[in-house]
């Protein structure tokens, strides 16, 4: 429980320094890093606005996307100690849940009937099914390596910074659970959450006709996810021998880091044209088979 | 009782036709009950380890009929009893709608037959009797495909499906023949000792060919996207539900006899599947009409079930019984899974053609507003068959998931290759799915209607809806009780690995914490729909037009559709290219605009290619022979006697 109740403190922050980086960047002072918390805050308390040619699904989508993080969270180990559930192959469990969110969400954009909103949840569906792979390709390596199957153990097990090749791995495996994350939450290069025309936004457009509550949960959601992958990218690096307060100033070490990086990527780079974003998806899982691959080499098989 | 009774049940059959129009449908119920309970019966005896045995007519005769009830053929019992059940219930409602005496005579005289011919085939172990039930079946489908006899499309499609089932039936012959030639033996059991003296892989691609056809392994697949959607949906649910699984059951009969060479058998089993899997969703993809996109997901699901047994093949061939049993497990609840919610979508696609009278989601919408209830159902249909939580596709993927996942790191680098190309391509077949159901979902219920057709529908009857909801139940149990039917499927599987009789504790340790999870996800989805019910109230709500991005002249037309939905796919998979285009284009000299049509289709890329040319090339030189058909009685009798002058010369002369 403990893990969860620092995980939640870091995602009040997370998009705020994501937001500082970025305004830093250009030479702007910037809102401080809680003003995203405050407008989500506000969004909570506004009035909410319903199409008429929405139904139900609209109004649960919101919920059961931020129940569905809040469970997979559950499943997230935290530095060396269990996650407070765990059993085998629960990150299977933990990719099905997300896409149990997502499934809502791309209905309830459909539900709108607006065509741009529609055209966002094609692309989102499209999207997310071909990052699927590359998530599961890589943790596979990981079980395949340690020969666990279940996140806590995979993690437990996986760290040996004395290896050049383990180090190796590390690497590309964290620039793919990066990858991963940036498109799992809607962010550069897929898709650039501060675009401000319909026909190039994928996540944005979606949720157009959120507000109020519904909207503000969404935001916070995506915040949330940010800190869940972040945590899955610290459990690269932190090793179990580890102190537990080293371990926890690692996390959040790992978090800050993880935000910048985010917000630096965001000012450098430039969005992928919608055509190109399928084969740079597809490229992350061919490189994720590069980690399959190397993890044979290591374990001497070929 | 006497499993004789089941047999007898076939006489009862034809006591319909004297019944008054209003009361066939519950005649027809009767008869099904009888038949279910006496099949379940025989299968509760066998669900608690007592396998009923015996002899109809004496031993070892061809005629004679050996039957047995093992666990396996329980398991298919309760599987097509609760499809066929609930299809029927179901089609009381849907066939109100119909008036013309013959055909609702002829519906039930052939449900019935399909539905004890289903069952028979389960316990008959005898080849001859075997291919006649096989036959029963066949025939009575095409019985049941043809109900909308007037439609041309339908009249191809059922033929087809007639054509292409004897041609599934011959494969089936030619193998039993083969083995009572070789052992002499006329029961399944022969194949146990065919297999202990041959070589297995031969005789085994030879019956799997045979069942293949008719579960819809590619590329034996193409009657299914063609009988399914030219089928009524209550019949449509039972073919896809309970008729492919027999395919599936004659697969995993003769697998269980199968002594040698199952690494390879494995292998190959893996590989076809995979290619099933992906084409089938590829397709379903590609599809605009709802049943044929379902048609489709059926090939698909028969990939995933198709993997599991290989990889549970793979794990027997190389002794790891806890493989085996995850592999064979994910597959055996997958076939009872798939028949659930199989039955589940095309009942709810039987609610959108009853009211609206077509499944072309182009011309579909909204629907959700106009019949609220049936659409809840469609919607977890389609949760389920996407393997999400908390139902019951979850739980049989997961089991295949984690035999992929835990044979890693044991095996050599060539299984490991190809576990990596499973895992890589069931991921990805679930990416897929979940695309393809967030399409149909999506454009068919949400939204605005894109025809007046939807217009004018109204709620189905509640008894077409309660069957949805006792579906429902039973897919909440598989996936809140999975470890009982674990415990169940455990003794199917015994019969594949003699030695070994106890569940590994890896298969089942994860179902109880999974369960945990799930009730950790409800219940969090619970308090935050009240938080949020509070908050709302709290700060109050509105209603108002959808945000048009500043465009106030919208129209429904203007929406999303299931074309431009899989557009984006079709185009990163090379899809669209196999799609045929008619459509004039605009010229420089067009001034004025004139009226133009835009047509597009898309073919099943095998079919076209693979399977049709042999046929067509084989259609056009037998129609040579046509000369010989003159219609006049005189030219044949003329025929018959230079038939006899021939054989009557060659004789006197010593010929032959």
């Amino acid at each position: 429980m403990f893990g969860i109740v620092i995980l939640i403190i870091c995602s009040l922050f997370f998009l705020g320094i994501v937001t500082r980086t970025k305004s830093l960047m250009q030479g702007r002072k910037g809102p401080s890093v809680i003003q995203n918390m405050k407008d989500i805050f506000r969004l909570f308390n506004k009035a909410t606005i319903y199409s008429t040619t929405t139904s139900f699904i609209f109004k649960i989508a919101p919920i059961i996307y931020f129940s569905t993080v809040v469970t997979a969270l559950l499943l997230v180990p935290f530095f060396s100690q269990k996650a407070i559930i765990s059993f085998d192959g629960d990150f299977v469990f933990f990719a099905y849940l997300l896409a149990l969110g997502k499934f809502f969400m791309i209905l309830s954009a459909l539900d709108t009937g607006s065509p741009f909103e529609g055209m966002g949840a094609n692309r989102e569906a499209l999207f997310s099914m071909l990052v699927e792979p590359a998530f599961f390709i890589l943790l596979a390596s990981f079980a395949m390596y340690t020969g666990k199957t279940s996140f806590y153990e995979i993690f437990y097990d996986f760290i040996d910074l004395k290896d050049a090749t383990s180090v190796f791995l590390i690497i590309i495996a964290a620039y793919i659970l990066i990858q991963v994350a940036m498109i799992e939450n809607s962010r550069l290069p897929v898709d650039d959450p501060k675009t401000h025309l319909e026909l190039t936004m994928i996540h944005e457009v979606m949720i157009l006709d959120n507000s109020g509550f519904d909207l503000g949960l969404i935001l916070y959601t995506s915040s949330l996810k940010f800190v869940m992958y972040g945590m899955l990218l610290s459990n690269l690096f932190i090793d179990s021998s580890m102190h537990i307060f080293v371990q926890v100033g690692l996390v959040v070490l790992i978090q800050f880091l993880f935000a910048i990086l985010v917000g630096m990527i965001e000012s450098f780079r430039a969005r992928e044209r919608m055509k190109k974003n399928s084969h740079f998806i597809f490229t992350l899982t061919v490189m994720s088979m590069m980690v399959f691959f190397g993890v044979l080499l290591m374990m001497n098989k070929i | 009782m006497d499993i004789s009774y089941l047999f007898l049940s076939f006489l009862l059959v034809p006591l319909g036709l004297i019944i008054p129009t209003k009361f066939k449908s519950f005649f027809s119920l009767l008869i099904v009950s009888i038949a279910s309970f006496i099949s379940i019966s025989f299968a509760l005896d066998a669900f608690f380890g007592h396998t009923t045995k015996g002899f109809i007519g004496s031993e070892n005769e061809p005629f004679s009929l050996y039957f047995v009830v093992d666990n396996l053929s329980a398991f298919f019992i309760f599987l097509i009893n609760i499809v066929v059940m609930s299809a029927l219930v179901y089609g009381i409602g849907y066939m109100k709608k119909y008036t013309e005496i013959s055909k609702i005579n002829l519906h039930y005289f052939a449900f019935n037959f399909l539905h004890i011919s289903m069952l028979l085939l389960c316990i008959v172990q005898s080849f001859v009797p075997f291919l006649i039930f096989w036959e029963i079946m066949a025939v009575s489908s095409f019985l049941l495909v043809l109900f909308d006899s007037k439609n041309k499309e339908v009249l191809r499609s059922a033929i087809n499906f007639l054509v292409q089932m004897h041609v599934c039936m011959a494969i089936l012959l030619v193998g039993m023949l083969w083995l009572m030639g070789s052992t002499g033996i006329t029961t399944f059991e022969a194949m146990k000792v065919y297999f202990s003296t041959h070589n297995n892989i031969w005789m085994f691609l030879l019956f799997f060919i045979g069942f293949g056809m008719k579960a819809g392994f590619v590329p034996l697949h193409t009657w299914l996207p063609k009988a399914d959607p030219a089928a009524p949906d209550h019949v449509a649910a039972v073919m896809s539900g309970a008729a492919i699984k027999l395919g599936l059951y004659g697969i995993l009969r003769t697998l269980s006899f199968v002594q040698n060479e199952k690494y390879e058998i494995g292998m190959f089993l893996i590989i076809i599947s995979l290619i099933t899997g992906l084409y089938g969703i590829f397709n379903a993809i590609m599809q605009k009409d709802m049943k044929k996109s379902l048609a489709y997901s059926s090939i698909e699901n028969i990939g995933i079930i198709g993997l599991g047994l290989g990889i549970g093949f793979l794990g027997i061939a190389v002794n790891n019984f806890s493989l085996g049993f995850l592999g064979l497990a994910g597959a055996i609840l997958h076939i009872l899974n798939h028949a659930l919610f199989k039955t589940l979508l095309f009942l709810g696609t039987g609610n959108i053609f009853n009211q609206a009278e077509t499944t072309n989601m182009e011309l579909l919408g909204g629907v959700i507003k106009k019949s609220p209830i049936t659409s809840i159902t469609f919607l977890i249909g389609a949760l389920a068959i996407c393997g999400l939580p908390p139902f019951n596709g979850f739980i049989s993927e997961f089991l295949i998931y984690d035999g992929i996942i835990s044979e890693f790191n044991k095996g050599n680098v060539s299984i490991d290759v190809l576990l990596l190309v499973s895992l890589f391509s069931i991921s990805l077949i679930g990416g897929l799915a979940i695309f393809n159901f967030t399409r149909i979902f999506g454009i068919v219920y949400l939204g605005t209607a894109r025809s007046p057709k939807v217009e004018k529908m109204q709620e189905v009857e509640p008894i077409m809806y309660i069957t949805q909801f006792v579906i429902i139940a039973i897919i909440l149990t598989v996936s809140f009780f999975s470890s009982f039917y674990l415990q169940f499927i455990s003794q199917i599987i015994a019969s594949f690995m003699p030695n070994y009789h106890t569940i590994p504790f890896a298969a089942l340790a994860p179902q109880n914490e999974i369960v945990v999870v799930l009730v950790v996800l409800i219940s969090i989805v619970l308090i935050m729909f009240f938080v949020r019910k509070f908050v709302v109230q709290a700060n109050g709500e509105s209603y108002g037009p959808t945000w048009g991005c500043g465009y106030v002249g919208e129209t429904k037309k203007m929406q999303y559709t299931a074309s431009s939905f899989s557009e984006s796919f079709e185009k990163l998979a090379f899809l669209s290219l196999f799609k045929t285009t008619k459509y004039k284009e605009i010229e420089k000299t067009d001034i004025f605009p004139v009226s133009r049509t835009f047509v597009q289709t898309n073919e099943d890329i095998l079919e076209e290619n693979i399977i049709d040319p042999p046929i067509s090339y084989i259609q056009k030189n037998l129609k040579n022979f046509a000369i010989f058909k003159s219609g006049n009685t005189q030219t044949y009798v003329w025929y018959a006697f230079l038939f006899i002058l021939v054989l009557f010369i060659i004789t006197f002369f010593n010929i032959i």
